[in-house]
């Protein structure tokens, strides 16, 4: 038996391995100068394509969403201004969820998903990186006027 | 009537096929500490048809491993489709720079790995419309280059024994 690939490290590969490196610390470098939050900043959460919320990200708030005939609640912030009003596929939510926004940041703090997915991927702060939940199908965003804030 | 060769091409290819489907549910259970970034063990094994066979069954392997994952393991849900499109993207371009740039398993393995992480994440912000993902790409190409260097060096010690070894495999 003959195996049809080189087994060796070649200059082909270690070329190829220091271009992907230079990219990723391009990227880095390019995300890192383009992410400035903004003072109005708000923070958009979708829930299986619909987009169930937008808050301010300089007001401290928990959000909670219930599965099933449960009431979605908001904490720390009592206003009608933020106030659920729809009808959420209870099915979509695994179990319950809280996303806290607090000193500027955001992040997923409580959620069942298998692998927690959603709180793995931390606390954000920026206008391009968002956290996307698959289990939950859940999406949070952070908008504002400056630095990368594309969506189709 | 196939030929006694290719019965054995067959049974070898399931083999590691089965293997494959048993490194990735194993893969399922170990925790990570960044979503979608995993060793991606289950590699070894189209590497190694990579090495020994074709590039066809090579695709053929790793497309099979994924629908099936789905079929038996995570359901054909958005993350069925998030894998399927990892692999399709990974195949194309390991095929690409193997017959391109005639790079070595270490490469290949590199390329697999981030070309994965690059077609989840385009069918992520296809998924949820969302193209600022985008900015989690580093994490992941950073990821692919050391995983797939460690998965590189597990293949290349396997394809070494396999070779050195008895074992018969027909190519036909």
């Amino acid at each position: 038996m003959n195996q049809k690939i080189k087994l060796k490290l070649c200059v082909s590969d270690i070329v190829v391995t220091i271009i992907i490196l230079v990219s990723v610390l391009a990227m880095i470098i390019y995300f890192y100068f383009n992410n400035k939050p903004t003072a109005d900043a708000r923070v958009y959460i979708t829930i299986a394509g619909r987009e169930v919320g937008d808050y301010p990200l300089n007001e401290d708030l928990l959000i909670k969403f219930f599965p099933n005939k449960e009431k979605n609640t908001i904490d720390k912030y009592h206003s009608d201004q933020f106030m659920i009003s729809y009808d959420l596929n209870s099915n979509l939510i695994l179990a319950e969820i809280n996303i806290l926004i607090e000193n500027l940041y955001v992040g997923v703090t409580k959620e069942t998903s298998p692998k927690n997915i959603c709180s793995n991927m931390g606390k954000i702060s920026t206008t391009n990186s968002p956290i996307i939940c698959d289990p939950n199908h859940l999406k949070i965003l952070i908008r504002g006027s400056f630095g990368i804030d594309i969506h189709v | 009537m196939y030929r006694n060769s290719n019965i054995k091409k067959i049974a070898t290819l399931s083999l590691f096929l089965s293997l494959s489907l048993v490194l990735s549910y194993l893969e399922t259970l170990i925790p990570t500490f960044f979503p979608g970034v995993k060793l991606g063990l289950a590699n070894t094994l189209g590497l190694i048809v990579l090495a020994l066979y074709s590039k066809k069954d090579y695709a053929l392997v790793s497309i099979l491993r994924v629908v099936l994952m789905g079929l038996i393991i995570v359901g054909f849900s958005s993350s069925f489709l998030i894998s399927l499109s990892g692999m399709i993207i990974s195949i194309i371009f390991v095929i690409y720079f193997k017959f391109v740039f005639n790079l070595s398993i270490y490469g290949l393995s590199i390329i697999s790995a981030i070309f994965h992480g690059v077609g989840q994440i385009l069918m992520v912000a296809l998924l949820y419309s969302e193209i600022a993902m985008i900015t989690y790409l580093p994490v992941l190409l950073f990821a692919g280059v050391i995983s797939g260097f460690l998965i590189a060096f597990i293949s290349k010690k396997v394809i070494t024994i396999l070779i050195n070894s008895n074992i018969q495999v027909s190519n036909l």
